[in-house]
């Protein structure tokens, strides 16, 4: 252990836990009905039974700090138990029915693709009537005021309406379904790395997402609909594949097949995938977003049918939304940003600006670092001053009256007027103080939705805009921009930061043609190389962000500049701070597993260091009663349990030999149906129990204290054989944490067993034993686990 | 000096139906322009909503006060060759193809002489619209002699220019424009007057015509909001601005600079007060933590201490197992 340098030191003052003390550690949320627990471990209110254990003073409290990792959070089972069961229904199914499944597969897929779209489609429009009616009525209000006195007015009006709509959006995710909040990029990234985060791909959380997103966006706050795109996408896919709701308690009897967890990561890979496309019109873009985000368990076949989903939903929404802007069957609208096409002969680069660009994304990697950087302060303030529903709502607003205030200065204070002309087409011209027939250009950049601010910088023709407008917008913007995300709102970082990169590369832009008086210096260039360098420093994605930007583009020469741009921007910012999705994911204790393994993982550490250690284990033949006991243990919460050999009994150093595994959902399911031995071979529902009966009660199963055990039952026994898992994967007690990390990583485990050289169970070792051990530049650290 | 500005006050006097959404667009028009600054003639513009309109057959393109009058059509050319000379290989008919190309070429060049006149300000669908419609007469057969023998179809891209410039400034089709109004009798043509006012008039502008300019501003602002409108009348309408507010310096916006500066200041200061308090008042979130138990620090030093036993490396032994405790007893 010497080897792990630093150990996360905490406050020292130990709280003598009062029930009146610990009340902020309930969950803000109120607690659902009971079986809305998702085979949740913690129940709170057992809380009574963890003092028993712990002596007064073990449990240490500290401040939400970003070294933990959270109980609350699970892993996903993406290994097959190949029980009896399992063996039986793959037999039973024969080749034909394979091939059937197989098809349903692609169905699921044309699905997934189709409504994600559709479900983009909505939020379009509705946003897009929203912002229309709500500008139109600031219009009207701003040029009363102008002519007649009172502006101060207008700008009250302004910010109420914006708090007001705001207001809602907030309500729903802080009191409805938390995890709507912010983009959904981090917890569909979880997601995908093998973690389960509680409600995330839930109906109502799709919902919740969907109003919270219009309503953010059309309440004028500096976030984008591109991000909560992707988490729609992957709630509709976990929902559809599944073949029933179980929010509205609807099961359509199909699909049965695929209600596990390895199936259904396939299936949300695919609707992320199908959401970046519907976002962005960019469906190649989608399945390496999918690739480079989940890429852990990735198999090669999939690629294909993701690719399918994704090219499915981006021809829907262009089909639909073509229709609706009333040009039918024309597909003129690929994805809901459009960057426009980068065609013109001035938007071509040339040779000698390679190092320019090269600079900008040196330029976004220090810019974006600064933002993540600041939003990492703002985001730990808010966990741990801001978590009540009440605040939060109330913060929201007050962001959305403060981007209203300062929206409304920028534009009061600019005298910068350009002529209303054919070349550019304005949608909400605002005259304020400049002459007739003319409109000031501050306003077409804060009086617009930001989708639309985004493709005004790229092709407005030089001399749009004059260089302090676009400064002040950018300094204005970019605190704004860090000041919004992690809000309780449904919001993506996606388009302010590329608003926020277009308008600083547009200044570049602007710059060089003035300095160099030359015509190659296009300023629309610039704004999009920007764009990529301020978004590439923020989110550090690289393939995909690659792929992403030149699909929106449409134009494929702008790949080298967009990838150079976006690999610097990487490398600088990776110097100062990480990216701020993995900022988010730190932040949430999320037992996240990295690529790679902790650099000096070969040596130092063997898995008898990592492994918890007192395992428990069930017997083959075990009692009722000794089950339910240990199931209800709260300090006993975990997932996996080792079935061992009964003559063994267990030494002192270990627990017997290996026999199998089995997992509390799989218990609960028994216990649930009373498949006993004393109740004969058929146990009390007259039928042998099959694999239906585990994939009905997926993926809540009611936790423990919902089963009723009478006390003739507790004498029972039952036979775990035929439902543990007989081939666990297991580990030398000897082998390096660099070892169990790949194989836990490429496979996609939840337990692995660690055994010595005869059989024994000396420990497990779970996701949270892995994620525990962190490489910073301090060395290796050792994170700690806390209460959800 | 006598500066004469001329200011171009499209006036769009409203009947009682008044201008509802598409079509039925009561109003306008006839434009009557003097090319000579001389000849400009100040009215009140009282006056002028009292003027009947000028009765006019709208169906004749050739009207008397032709604003850019072009040269008629001639048979030579300009370098005197007579025009009548055959060319043989243009097959299928080739008389009367030639005759087409001839009237081709003579319309076309009517049409650009107009439009250059056109230009500023902008009068091209209303002043070249006869020439247009010369132009674009459809005459079909000769196709395959004229348009498609030689690699550089004179015809067609001269063709192809004029059409362009007739679609860009919006002159087709469904676009409102004064020619529009001059032929379809089912809109009732009111007026529309230009008035010429001198730079002189200055103070008295903007009190005497505010009502019309207000009136004109809203109807405008509504028609281009339902309608197309052509860039005649787009130009019109912001030369018409540009005089108003630059010019004459009419629209005088009010500031309102220290309301606006105080209720900023208010609003952005809300969120200063809610962090403070809530940094204050709040209790801070804290995480209880799970001591892992200690059995795996144990074991390690027993681990350790076997490995380095049999390797009888007793220094190794000694520090790895102080170092084994001093942690396990944190």
């Amino acid at each position: 252990m010497s080897n792990v340098l630093k150990k996360i030191s905490w406050s020292s003052r130990d709280h003598n836990a009062h029930a009146g003390e610990r009340s902020p550690l309930l969950p803000a949320r109120p607690q659902g009905s009971p079986e809305a627990v998702e085979d949740d471990p913690e129940v709170t209110s057992q809380d009574d039974k963890i003092q028993n254990v712990h002596p007064p003073s073990s449990p240490k409290e500290i401040p939400h700090t970003e070294n933990l990792l959270s109980l609350k959070y699970e892993s996903l089972d993406y290994d097959n138990c190949e029980n009896q069961l399992f063996l039986e229904e793959e037999r039973k199914i024969g080749p034909r029915g394979f091939r059937v499944v197989e098809i349903s597969r692609w169905f699921i897929c044309l699905l997934i693709g189709i409504l994600t779209a559709l479900i983009a489609c909505i939020i379009d429009i509705i946003i897009e009537k929203f912002a229309d009616l709500k500008y139109l009525v600031l219009k009207d209000k701003i040029d009363a005021f102008t002519l007649n006195g009172g502006l101060s007015v207008s700008l009250v009006i302004w910010a109420t309406m914006n708090a007001g709509i705001v207001m809602l959006g907030s309500i729903l995710v802080a009191f409805v379904e938390p995890v709507a909040a912010g983009s959904g990029v981090p917890q569909i990234k979880c997601y995908l790395n093998g973690v389960k985060i509680p409600h995330v791909v839930r109906l109502k959380t799709l919902l919740v997402k969907v109003l919270g997103v219009i309503f953010s966006v059309s309440g004028g706050l500096a976030v984008g609909k591109e991000g909560p795109m992707i988490h729609s996408g992957a709630v509709i896919a976990a929902g559809v594949s599944q073949g029933r709701s179980t929010t509205l308690k609807r099961d359509f009897k199909i699909f049965e097949h695929f209600r596990r967890d390895t199936e259904k990561r396939d299936f949300v890979a695919a609707g992320a995938a199908a959401g970046v496309s519907a976002a962005f019109g960019a469906p190649v873009g989608g399945v390496l977003f999918s690739l480079e985000e989940g890429a852990s368990f990735w198999n090669q076949y999939l690629t294909w049918r993701i690719f399918f989903a994704s090219v499915i939903s981006t021809f829907t929404l262009n089909f639909v939304l073509s229709g609706y802007h009333s040009q039918f069957g024309q597909l003129a609208n690929p994805g809901l940003i459009n960057f426009g096409r980068f065609e013109d002969k001035n938007e071509a680069y040339t040779w000698f600006e390679i190092p320019l660009f090269l600079i900008i994304g040196a330029i976004g990697g220090i810019s974006g670092a600064l933002f993540n950087s600041i939003n990492y302060w703002l985001t730990m303030f808010r966990i741990r001053y801001i978590h009540r529903p009440l605040l939060q709502v109330l913060e929201a607003m007050l962001v959305a009256v403060v981007t209203a205030t300062i929206s409304f200065l920028m534009i009061y204070f600019s005298d910068d007027c350009q002529p209303l002309g054919e070349d550019n087409v304005v949608e909400y011209p605002l005259q304020l103080f400049c002459k007739d027939g003319e409109y000031n250009s501050m306003a077409t950049t804060f009086f617009n939705t930001p989708e639309k601010s985004v493709r005004s910088l790229f092709h407005d023709p030089p001399g749009s805009y004059n260089p302090t407008t676009v400064g002040l917008f950018c300094l204005s913007y970019f605190l704004l921009a860090c000041w919004t995300y992690g809000l309780s709102v449904s919001s993506g970082i996606f388009i302010p930061s590329l608003l926020l990169g277009a308008a600083w590369g547009r200044l570049i832009g602007i710059l060089l043609s003035n300095i160099s008086n030359a015509n190659w210096a296009d300023p629309g260039k610039y704004a999009l190389i920007g764009a990529a360098a301020q978004l590439g420093g923020v989110v550090r994605m690289t393939l995909s962000l690659t792929v992403i930007i030149m699909e929106a583009t449409g134009n494929v020469s702008y790949g080298l500049p967009i990838m150079l741009v976006l690999m610097t921007a990487k490398w600088v910012g990776d110097f100062f701070i990480e990216g701020l999705y993995d900022i988010h994911i730190k932040l949430q204790s999320v037992p996240f597993l990295d690529w790679e393994p902790p650099a000096t993982s070969h040596s130092h550490i063997a898995s008898s260091d990592v492994m918890s250690h007192p395992v428990v284990c069930f017997q083959r033949i075990e009692k009722v009663g000794h089950v339910v006991d240990l199931l209800s243990d709260a300090t006993c919460n975990h997932n996996g349990f080792p079935v061992v050999d009964e003559q063994d009994g267990g030494g002192s150093d270990h627990f017997g030999k290996l026999r199998g595994i089995i997992l509390r959902s799989q218990i609960i399911v028994l216990l649930k149906h009373k498949a006993f031995i004393e109740r004969g071979k058929y146990g009390m529902l007259g039928y042998r129990l099959t694999l239906k009966d585990f994939r009905d009660a997926y993926p809540r199963f009611p936790p423990i204290q919902s089963i009723h055990v009478s006390q003739e039952e507790r004498e029972c026994t039952m036979d775990l054989t035929p439902f543990m898992n007989p081939a666990p994967y297991s580990i030398p007690q000897d082998a390096s944490l660099n070892r169990i990390f790949r194989l836990f990583r490429a496979l996609g485990l939840r337990h692995l067993v660690v055994c010595n050289s005869e059989n024994h169970v000396v420990g497990l070792v779970t996701r949270k034993d892995l994620a525990r051990y962190r490489w910073s530049e301090h060395g290796l650290e050792e994170l700690l686990l806390a209460q959800a | 000096m006598y500066h004469s500005v001329v200011f171009a006050l499209l006036y769009f006097s409203l009947t009682s139906a008044q201008v509802d959404s598409e079509s039925t667009v009561n109003a306008v028009s006839h434009v009557q322009l003097s090319p000579e600054p001389k000849s400009l003639y100040v009215r009140s513009c009282q006056m002028d909503q009292m003027d009947p309109m000028d009765p006019m057959d709208p169906m004749d393109p050739m009207d008397p006060m032709d604003p850019f009058p072009c040269p008629r059509p001639s048979s030579l050319d300009p370098n005197g060759r007579s025009m009548d000379v055959v060319d043989e290989t243009l097959e299928h008919d080739p008389r009367r193809c030639h005759e087409l190309l001839i009237n081709f070429s003579q319309s076309s060049s009517n049409l650009v002489c107009c439009a250059g006149g056109a230009a500023r300000p902008v009068r091209l669908c209303e002043g070249c619209y006869k020439y247009y419609r010369v132009f674009s007469t459809n005459n079909t057969g000769c196709e395959m002699s004229i348009l498609q023998s030689d690699q550089l179809q004179v015809v067609f891209h001269i063709a192809s220019f004029l059409q362009d410039l007739w679609f860009r400034a919006k002159c087709q089709g469904t676009a409102l424009c004064l020619f529009n109004l001059y032929f379809n009798p089912s809109l009732k043509t009111r007026s529309v007057k230009v008035n010429l006012f001198s730079h002189g008039g200055n103070s008295t502008v903007c009190t005497n015509c505010s009502d019309q300019y207000g009136n004109l501003s809203n109807l405008y602002t509504r028609l281009e909001k339902n309608l197309s409108l052509c860039m005649d009348l787009q130009d019109a309408m912001n030369i018409t601005r540009r005089e108003w507010s630059k010019t004459f310096g009419c629209t005088v916006p009010i500031r309102d600079t220290i309301p606006v500066i105080l209720v900023s200041l208010f609003l952005c200061f809300l969120p200063a007060i809610f962090y403070l308090s809530s940094f204050l008042h709040t209790k801070q979130k804290t995480r209880r933590l799970i001591m892992r138990e200690s059995y795996s620090r144990v074991s390690t030093c027993l681990v350790m201490s076997r490995a380095s036993n049999a390797m009888s490396r007793h220094i190794v032994h000694a520090v790895s197992l102080e170092a084994c405790w001093r942690l396990s007893c944190m």
